[in-house]
This record gives C-alpha cells, structure tokens and sequence, in this order.
C-alpha cells in the first residue's frame, strides 16, 4: 500500500518507467531462453529430418516431413565400429551402472554427513576437510592410480569396477550435500532424541532420514547427472559389451560408413540426455530448494 | 538422602573454566532454579547432569549412586529444551511416545500414558499434528509431555520459555509452577531471567563465572543476599548501592559517605553484622528501591532515616513509579506509590527504611 501512494504521489510520468524496466527485463531473458534452446531446436528438429532433407541445407527449418527412422536407427540399428546394435544394450549398462552408484555414494554421504555434522570426534573437522580436497581433484589425476586399484581388487573392466569408481569420485560430494545440510539441524534435537534412548541409528533413521528430503533430492540429481554423463571413467574403466552410453554414443558418432548420418547422431545424443533431463523436470524444484536450504541456516 | 547432588565439579573447555567446584544437592520435590548471566555455565552444569557433557571433573549423583559414566537414558530424567527440540516430522502423537517405543514400551501402556499426559497439558486436541502446525506455547507443551510421559525421577528445563511472548510466559510459568505442585516432582530449571527465577523456585543457585554464588531459599537470596553480584541479579529494580565507610560515632556503628563536602550519616548500630567491620572500613551499603518511598504513606520504622532529594527520572509501572534521585555521587532508585504525586527536579522528601539494609566489604563485594 504505502508504495502505491508512493507512485501516485510522484505523478503519471514515472509510472511508466517500471513496467519499460520489466519489459526489458523480459525481452532480455527471452533471448538468453532462444540462445539456450536454439541448439535443443536443431538437435529435435535434425533427427526428425531424412538424409536427403538435411543434406538441402536448412538448419533451422522445420521438417517437411516428420521422419522416426533416426530414432529407431539409433536406438537398435546404428554401428559403432563393428558391431551394428544401436543404443540400446549400452542405455541398459548405464542405468545398471547409475543405479546402484548413485544408491551407494548417496547413502554413504548421508552416514557420512551424519557423523561430521552430530557425532563429531577428535580429527573429524579435518577428515571433512580431506573429503572436500577430494572434490577439487580433476578426473584425469585419479586414472592411473585406479585402474591399478581395480587390477588389484580384480574387477577391472566390468561394471562393479566402474560403480566403485563413481561411489569413491562421488564420496566427496554427497558428504559435503548432507553434511552442511544436518549442520542445520538444531543439536538439542540430538540431545532429545538421546534422553529419549535413541542410538545412532535410531537417531539417524526415524528422526533425521525423514527430514532429509531436500537434501537427499539434491544430492541423486547431481549424482545422476555426474555419473550418467561421466565419459572419461566410462571409456578408461570399460571394456566393449559393458561400456556406457557415452561411450558408445561417442563410438556411434565417430564410426562413419561414407555418409554422415546427422540425423542418427542427434537422435542418439537425445536418447542419450533424455534421462537426466528427465530428472531435472521432475526433481527440478527439489534442487533449488535443497540447495538453499544447505546453505542458509535456519 | 538427596535426588541430585554435584560435588566437586569441574568443566573445562580447553584452558577455559566454564564450572569451577560446582557443589549442590536437592532434595526430593524440590524446585532448583539454576539463574545468572549468559555464559555463567548454568546450561553446561544442566548438561552435563543430563549426562549430554562430559564433565572434566567431580561427581553427579542421583539417588546417591554417581552416574558420571551412565547415558542419559538409563539416568530416569526427562529434559525441555529452549527450542522445544520436537521432531519435526513426527506428529505431536508420535513425538511424545518417541521414548517410550525406543525403550520398547508396551503399546496399551504408551496408549494410557498419552492420554494421561495429553489430558494433563490440554493437547488432546492436537495428537494428530505435526510440530510445524502448532504455535509456541502449543509446542511447549508438547515438549513438555513429552519429559512428563516418562514420569522420570528429575525433569530438567533448559530455558523453556525465552522463546515465548511476554504474556504466554507468564501464562506458561503458573502452569508450570502448578504441574510442580500438583505432582511433586524434582526439578531443575535453567533460566537468566530473575523473576522467572523467583516466582517458580523452592531453591535458586545464583551463578557467575562458573560458580555458584549463593545457594538458598528465594526469599533467602532477596532477603540476605551474599554479595553485591547476587544482590544486584535478584529483585527488579534492581538495589541500590553506595559506597563508604564504617566509622564509630558514639559508640554506635554509622556509615559514613562523602561526597563533594557533603557527608550523609546512615546509623547502622542494628545491622547485624556477620564479619565485624574495623573503623573506618570501606563498605556498600545496599537498599532495595521498594524500602525507598516517600514519606506521606509509609509509618516510621525503627530505624529509618528521612531525606530531601530531587527527583532525576520516573518510570511509571501503573501501580507504582520508579524514581531516580542523585545521592553521594550517585544514583539510588525509590519505588513510590503512582497516588504521590513526583515532579522532576523539585526537592522532596524520602523516606528509607533502614531495616532491611545489606553491607558488603568496599573490596571483597562480600557479605559483611
């Protein structure tokens, strides 16, 4: 109210100037939404095309002709290298990689952020800090030393090898989501829970666990999204029928057989994303919130 | 025998002193009230009789067996905290049967113990709620069903109504003063607000520095307080202090208090003094505002002194007003009845009661 007065107070003239300021403001994300969606467009739109479609040039024209046969093509059919399967069995080996990696690193996260954040001991601030330094170490540093891990355990090349991969990667991470996350917890909720007679996980499971909705949102999301687009372990640590679909996708794109198949190689890419941006559509909100409610107490 | 008793308690953190030789003990039924400044180690003492802190050394007994080494949940107590600590998603049901199906409770006994303990705080009505959905003084009296459903041998508060408005902490202190009356539990009860303090206690441990400065009955500690600390923290307003001197006149003790060529003879042949002063020692002479009125009501006493000062300040309360005077280089503070009429800076009358006056040793701030 006081504000209305305000305007009205100040004259006619300057009423204009915020409803220009908005429009603007519109009008300038609306063309950061083009500049971000235009490459999603030619993508959908180029895997919708025939060859012969594409080959006239029209980038961003839609298609005269909508066609599946890129999508069935590079869901069952299309080659990499030698072997003519499409994406398919590799889309299966992600989600049976994804799957429990994601189960694994976020539940020893949890427990981890647990302990570091209500059951502190001696040190502990210090291993916190160890685990975070481990987010900060590059891909490209950790290769060698665990490919020879893998050797030594024996299960190099297979898809337990790849999981424990991601969960040791991920440890980091997920500690840090749920660790700043029961920070916030008021401690005399701890203290009550244990006049009551609760343990450590009768503490951890009915009274923490539930409320950690939020942060448990967060923190598969960016393990889904991490582990389901990671290239570089996927290509180091799997060997030909276990491969992930990055891999394979990348395996698809570069085998040419004379014709560059643009139409395919989008369709694949899309099967490719599709999963996590399925995850961001439905747990979308989840994420923002969770990440607010990390880092700002209260 | 006593419910609680702490002998020869420590607790350091780190090179800091929080408690230095904490001894007490509480009887059964009664109603401790642990009270000081922030920081004065009170929480920490109830913490650590909760068993939720270590501490560095010493003994808590219950029941005179020392439980330094038992978990909280085996020590039969029950605790309210400050922020109510309820689960946030559990309903208000769940939440105060949360103990006893930890502890593996037959369901038909936590069934009778809700509903005793629901009926008893007037939360019926809310069983089926979540924590979120309730207001103040609701999830107060959550928390505190949820220590009462345990019938424990000591309920522990920890500054259970500093959250709430001014009006539903009044509310909340008669109710609580009333569930210690009409079930006789012991108590122990943290707080930094004096009145709190006063009106809910059968004993109050005044704490500063991580030591308990005076142990007694309220009325005790309004009445004889031990030293200047304790006299200055209980009652509100708070006492009036001046500094002077003992000196001999006539064979009468008298304090003596100096200021710019005027001296101001307080006769003190009746106080009855613990530590004999030497001539000519430093001492406070200390006097409640309420025993500082005016002359018009009040009756003389036998002893009581009149004297014509100028009123500074006042601070109306409706039944009565708080006025400030200068006096001997300070201020001293009187509590008149709101029927005198008091104008600023125009000299009257005022009568002080000298019956009830406390003496501190000048250097030692001690009861003399």
């Amino acid at each position: 109210m006081p504000d209305q007065t305000a305007n009205v107070a100040r004259g006619g003239g300057k009423r204009w100037s915020p409803i220009l300021l908005r429009g603007l403001l519109f009008l300038i994300l609306g063309l950061f939404v083009l500049y971000y969606t235009l490459p999603l467009f030619v993508m959908v739109v180029t895997s919708l095309k025939s060859l012969p479609e594409i080959r006239q040039g029209a980038l961003l024209g839609l298609p005269k002709e909508i066609v599946l046969d890129a999508w069935k093509n590079a869901w069952s059919e299309a080659c990499a290298g030698v072997t003519c399967v499409g994406l398919k069995p590799y889309f299966w080996n992600s989600v049976v990689l994804v799957v429990p990696a994601v189960i694994i690193s976020t539940a020893i996260g949890a427990i981890n952020g647990y302990i570091l954040s209500m059951w502190q001991f001696k040190g502990s601030n210090i291993i916190f800090g160890l685990m975070l330094f481990g987010c900060f170490i590059p891909f490209q540093a950790v290769l060698l030393p665990m490919a020879i891990t893998l050797g030594k355990i024996g299960i190099a090349g297979n898809v337990a090898g790849l999981v424990l991969v991601h969960v040791v990667y991920g440890i980091g991470f997920t500690t840090l989501f749920f660790r700043n996350y029961y920070v916030s917890v008021p401690v005399e909720l701890v203290k009550a829970a244990k006049i009551d007679g609760a343990g450590f996980w009768t503490i951890f499971g009915p009274i923490l666990l539930p409320m950690s909705a939020p942060v448990i949102v967060v923190t598969v999301i960016w393990q889904f999204t991490s582990i389901w687009n990671d290239f570089l372990f996927g290509v180091s640590f799997s060997q030909g029928d276990n491969q992930p679909i990055t891999v394979a996708l990348n395996n698809i794109v570069n085998s040419t057989t004379g014709v560059k198949e643009y139409n395919v190689d989008m369709a694949s890419a899309m099967i490719a994303a599709i999963p996590t941006l399925l995850v961001y559509i439905v747990a979308g909100k989840y994420f923002i919130r969770g990440l607010a409610a990390g880092s700002v107490k209260g | 025998m006593s419910v609680l008793e702490a002998k020869n308690l420590y607790k350091n953190f780190g090179t800091v002193e929080v408690l230095k030789d904490i001894n007490l003990s509480i009887d059964e039924g009664d109603f401790l009230v642990l009270v000081g400044p922030s920081g004065c180690g009170k929480s920490t003492l109830l913490n650590i009789t909760a068993g939720l802190e270590d501490m560095s050394a010493g003994d808590i007994m219950i029941d005179d067996a020392v439980v330094n080494e038992v978990p909280p949940k085996d020590r039969d107590i029950a605790m309210v905290f400050q922020s109510y600590a309820l689960y946030p998603t559990m309903t208000v049901e769940k939440n105060i049967t949360f103990g006893m199906k930890v502890r593996k409770v037959p369901q038909a006994l936590r069934k009778e113990a809700l509903d005793r303990v629901a009926g008893l705080l007037h939360i019926d009505h809310l069983l089926d709620r979540k924590p979120s959905q309730l207001s103040g003084g609701q999830r107060q009296r959550v928390a505190m069903g949820r220590a009462l459903v345990r019938e424990p041998r000591i309920f522990l508060f920890d500054e259970p109504l500093s959250n709430l408005d001014a009006k539903l902490r009044i509310q909340m202190r008669s109710e609580i003063k009333q569930l210690h009356q009409r079930l006789g539990t012991t108590i122990v009860y943290v707080t930094h607000d004096q009145t709190e303090a006063m009106s809910l206690a059968t004993k109050i441990a005044v704490m500063n520095g991580g030591v308990i400065e005076q142990l007694g009955a309220p009325q005790e500690l309004y009445d004889t307080p031990n030293s200047v600390f304790v006299a200055d923290f209980i009652g509100s307003p708070a006492m009036n202090f001046i500094k002077g001197q003992v000196v001999d006149v006539a064979g009468n003790a008298c304090f003596v208090s100096t200021h710019e060529g005027t001296e101001v003879r307080v006769p003190i042949g009746h106080y009855g003094f613990t530590d004999q002063p030497v001539e000519g020692q430093d001492v406070i002479l200390g006097v409640r505002p309420e025993y500082i009125t005016s002359n018009a009501t009040d009756h003389h006493g036998v002893a009581s002194m009149d004297f014509d000062l100028t009123p500074k300040l006042m601070e109306t309360t409706g039944f009565d007003q708080h006025v400030l005077f200068d006096f001997c280089g300070g201020e001293i503070a009187g509590r008149f009845s709101s029927k005198i009429e008091v104008v600023i800076d125009q000299p009257q009358t005022v009568h002080i009661d000298l019956s009830t006056i406390s003496i501190f040793d000048g250097k030692s701030e001690r009861r003399i």
